[in-house]
């Protein structure tokens, strides 16, 4: 289904995260401005508690990109039970670009007969496909595709290297930097899916902390007729920014895809 | 050697002993479990728990729980013993509530003096609340509310005189 600014009725869109039993994901940089080339070690993980380990990712997929788009190799990489982790030598002035994306995940839900509950399962398509038994009924497919980043920048911040197609959620890098952002300036940006203008989009930040804190202090925003929010930062710190939508697809064999994105940031004080 | 015991002093030890007799109480303690209008919802982890003067638990009422890895998020009942117990508990014990109204009934060993029953709620990407009720047992029914503002409703406690459990 081709999707455009010019066709809204098609997109129901969930004011938070569409993957109700997904974790968060993210990853931490030691270190997200530096002043001098150094080493920076990266966490990945998958964790609700912001900003604790919690489940290792995967680190195929996980790509870094030097400001002028040279593809960085992932120094010490390792994966571990609570989190993966990898270095990369910053040396190029600019900013760097970490993102995972890869491959969409599938979800599909069917009857059995005589059974009370439709059964779940996840994984690629073609798996999921092979393991249904062939007595099953209401079988339904859900694509979920996510894109998790961070930026690092050594001197002056840049334009990051463009990302090697615009398809999906996507944030754009136009209004404000990622790495320049302070608790006295809001900042504003933007998003596209498949390359439009989304509007609509239900974004979320959440500083560090939470555990330590009764409440999540998740501060809601959606997207304006340009695809755009303005964030205020109440407090210094990391945050995590979060954003995704569902789109019903109909009676095809795939009924709902979904997109998430999740940007970790640092705030500085003014 | 054989300690002799003064006659006034076996009648203090009936006197202290005479309202412990008596000590025993009916606890009922009905909840809500507030609806959350929230995409990503989790049921909330419970714990209901009567400590002493000296925050010492006293009494487990309810654990509502799932995953062990999560139980220190109920910060306040971890502190105050949750950490030291070895559960399941039986008839205390139990899994997470959808939201909706609750009882509970327990009987339980309580000498008269002042305690508090505490109810502390977490929930995953939500928030935690921790409501105190202070009470005096004297023996006598008595019947307490309090109002949550984010995990919780409405709490009621009552005790009557009861049975030893």
């Amino acid at each position: 289904m081709k999707l455009s600014r010019t066709t809204p009725a098609l997109l129901v869109l969930l004011l938070i995260s569409p993957l109700t039993s997904a974790h968060k994901r993210w990853f931490m940089p030691t270190d997200f401005v530096l002043s001098e080339a150094e080493t920076v070690t990266v966490d990945f993980t998958a964790s609700n508690n912001i900003f604790f380990v919690d489940k290792g990712m995967p680190l195929a997929g996980v790509s870094v990109h030097s400001p002028a788009g040279t593809a960085l190799p992932l120094l010490q990489p390792q994966e571990g039970a609570r989190r993966s982790s990898f270095d990369i030598e910053v040396s190029e002035a600019g900013t760097h670009r970490v993102s995972f994306g890869g491959e969409p995940m599938y979800f599909v839900s069917y009857q059995m007969p005589g059974e009370n509950e439709p059964r779940h399962d996840r994984g690629n398509l073609a798996g999921l496909k092979a393991a249904i038994p062939p007595e099953a009924t209401e079988i339904a497919f859900a694509e979920a595709h996510s894109l998790i980043e961070t930026f690092v920048t050594l001197g002056s911040e840049t334009a990051p290297a463009a990302p090697a197609d615009s398809a999906g959620l996507r944030l754009v890098l136009r209004d404000t930097h990622p790495n320049a952002l302070y608790t006295d300036e809001p900042a504003r940006f933007a998003f596209t899916l498949d390359g439009e203008p989304l509007p609509g989009l239900a974004v979320s930040v959440q500083p560090e902390g939470s555990r330590y804190r009764d409440t999540q202090e998740l501060r809601e925003y959606v997207t304006d007729a340009a695809g755009a929010v303005e964030i205020s930062w109440p407090v210094v710190g990391r945050y995590l920014l979060e954003a995704g939508l569902e789109q019903e697809l109909g009676e095809g064999e795939i009924r709902k895809r979904y997109y998430s994105y999740f940007l970790t940031l640092e705030v500085l004080a003014p | 050697m054989k300690k002799l015991i003064h006659p006034y002093q076996c009648l203090a030890k009936a006197m202290t002993v005479l309202p412990l007799a008596a000590g025993a109480a009916d606890v009922t303690v009905e909840l809500e479990i507030p609806a959350m209008q929230t995409a990503e919802y989790h049921r909330p982890y419970i714990a209901i728990w009567i400590e002493d003067a000296r925050r010492q638990p006293l009494a487990q009422l309810a654990l509502w729980l799932e995953q062990e890895k999560w139980h220190r998020d109920l910060r306040s009942w971890w502190r105050r013993g949750g950490r030291k117990l070895a559960l399941p508990i039986d008839g205390v014990s139990g899994a997470t509530r959808k939201p909706g109204s609750y009882t509970i009934q327990r009987a339980a060993a309580l000498p008269p003096g002042d305690y508090t029953l505490n109810v502390e709620a977490v929930r995953e990407v939500g928030g935690r609340e921790h409501l105190r009720i202070p009470f005096h047992w004297s023996g006598q029914r008595l019947q307490d509310s309090a109002q949550g503002e984010s995990e919780l409703g409405q709490i009621t406690f009552t005790l009557e005189p009861g049975e030893l459990p």
